[in-house]
């Protein structure tokens, strides 16, 4: 049988645990409520990203045509 | 009567204990505490390196390949700014005050993380700001100085570019020869302003094209930022004032141990409820003029007893000479427990405790309290003179108690005889190799006191130490 005093410790143990985890998800639970309000009323504009726009220096453009005097 | 090598006796530098009459054991310590959570500094060393990875591959599954030149600056800017952002987030993270992670980690071993990453992130944060302004300027096919109004129209631009400046201050007031000569509380607020500098930063980072992608994305990445912004505000806000009105901390106390050193002993309510662990320090603020704006590092200097906090100060600074002059009552803010100097890294039946100056302290409440039969436990502790050691009463009260070996160590540092060299240590403690080291103490005594722990066979893994300077 475990002793009176290990049973207590085990059961500070087990409400510690119990307290660690109810934080936890609170903590979470403020950051994922400050993301979506975040992502719901900030969209900043940006300037255009080159490395985004719909073609590349593989494609066939106006520059290349001319120099190439096609 | 304390064990006492042979070999000890005949060093020049050796001071037998006094045969003192046996006094009266101390009283028992509280219990010992629930065990901490900690987290590994390997694991947490890991998760940040996944956590890159998994950034780069953000970048990654959205880049197109492009041999144009606007291109080649902006995709180059969009990685290294996630990478600046992530980087961000992890600096703040490694100073929230995260429990698990102090006690795993180690406050001087985060703070030397942070302040290695500070570098990393500063030049990821220039280089981004160049590739970026040089991507647009070939953009746009204007010059460096059109482009630089142009993107500064863009509110959010303009902001990061307003932190950006902010983070160049902090990196530069916390350059080595910039912070010898700046005070401590000005190091301190153009640092906190780094907090400003990361808010300034976060919302442009929602316009990035890899972010700004997938409202995932947006929700994963402002998710993350707000998380450590929380941890940021409970740790280091809501749980010291918390604290502050639960204890209701006051100095009880102010005990003179010797020349320039003063114990002060801080009482309350329910600190056993703190769970300060032998070897963990907080940081005190004193709530009197002239000590109430600076909250500094000092170790526990005994376990804690009778709802009564004891640290041991030797006045080096102005601050610390304030300290002396304490009345009873003052109200503390104590912030903590932090520190990962205790029992828990402990792997070994044998442990030598290694202190150096007032280093002493924090060994002092292990020297005490770590579990040992007779002969396990081995304190040596270094001065330059007798006069030099602190807490001396109660060392031999705990090595007669406890049938401890206490070795005091006197002399300069730069004498002809290293009492701290390899030789001399395998020669004080029998058995160096096969003992967990516990070290503390001035900077230069810890690194010259690691090296000969290692010429003498004691693996790293089992030299446990804390380095105040960048606690």
């Amino acid at each position: 049988m475990p002793s009176h005093r290990a049973h207590r410790a085990h059961r500070a143990t087990g409400r510690e645990e119990r307290a660690r985890r109810r934080l936890a998800a609170a903590l979470l639970g403020a950051g994922a409520l400050a993301a979506t309000l975040l992502t719901a009323a900030v969209a900043p504009a940006a300037p255009p990203a080159p490395d985004r726009e719909p073609g590349d220096a593989t494609a066939a453009t106006s520059d290349v045509a001319q120099r190439s005097r096609d | 009567m304390p064990v006492v090598t042979t070999e000890a006796r005949h060093h020049p530098l050796y001071v037998p204990l006094p045969s003192a009459p046996p006094t009266a054991a101390p009283p028992a310590p509280a219990p010992a505490p629930v065990p901490a959570l900690r987290l590994a500094p390997e694991r947490l060393r890991t998760a940040v390196v996944v956590g890159a990875g998994a950034v780069a591959l953000l970048w990654g599954l959205q880049a197109r390949a492009s041999a144009r030149l606007d291109a080649l600056f902006a995709t180059g800017a969009h990685l290294t700014g996630l990478l600046a952002g992530y980087g961000v987030l992890v600096l703040l993270l490694l100073m929230a005050r995260v429990p698990a992670v102090e006690h795993g980690v180690g406050a001087d071993r985060l703070a030397r993380w942070h302040s290695r990453g500070g570098r990393y992130v500063l030049g990821l944060i220039a280089a981004h700001a160049a590739l970026a302004l040089c991507g647009y300027a070939v953009h746009t096919r204007t010059d460096l100085v059109t482009a630089t109004g142009d993107l500064l129209s863009y509110g959010a631009i303009a902001a990061a570019t307003a932190g950006t400046a902010l983070f160049v201050a902090v990196g530069v007031t916390s350059a080595r020869a910039v912070r010898r000569r700046v005070g401590h509380e000005t190091w301190r607020a153009v640092h906190l302003s780094g907090l400003l500098a990361a808010a300034l930063g976060f919302v442009h980072q929602l316009a990035g094209p890899d972010v700004a992608g997938s409202l995932v994305t947006v929700w994963l990445w402002s998710m993350a930022h707000a998380t450590v912004g929380v941890l940021l505000v409970w740790y280091r806000i809501v749980v010291p004032v918390r604290a502050a009105l639960r204890h209701e901390l006051r100095v009880a106390e102010v005990r003179d141990e010797g020349p320039g050193v003063v114990s002060v002993l801080v009482q309350g309510r329910g600190v056993a409820r703190l769970r300060a662990e032998p070897g963990q320090f907080f940081r005190w603020r004193f709530l009197r003029r002239g000590l109430w704006a600076t909250a500094l590092p000092f170790s526990l200097s005994a376990p804690v007893r009778d709802d009564t906090l004891r640290i041991t100060v030797k006045a080096i600074g102005d601050h610390t000479r304030r300290i002396r002059r304490l009345r009873p009552g003052v109200r503390v803010l104590a912030s903590g427990p932090f520190g990962a100097l205790t029992a828990h890294r402990r792997t070994r039946r044998k442990v030598l405790l290694l202190a150096g100056g007032v280093g002493i302290t924090p060994l002092r409440a292990l020297f005490e309290t770590l579990p040992g039969g007779p002969g396990d436990i081995t304190l040596l502790y270094r001065a330059s003179d007798a006069g030099g050691l602190v807490l001396r009463e109660e060392l031999e009260a705990i090595a007669r108690e406890r049938q401890a070996a206490l070795h005091y160590l006197l002399g300069p540092s730069d004498g002809s005889f290293d009492p701290l060299a390899p030789r001399a240590l395998r020669n004080l403690v029998p058995g160096l190799a096969a003992h967990d080291v516990y070290l503390c103490g001035p900077p230069a005594m810890m690194r010259a006191a690691t090296a000969s722990l290692l010429r003498a066979g004691v693996p790293a893994s089992r030299v446990h130490k804390e380095d105040f300077d960048h606690a």
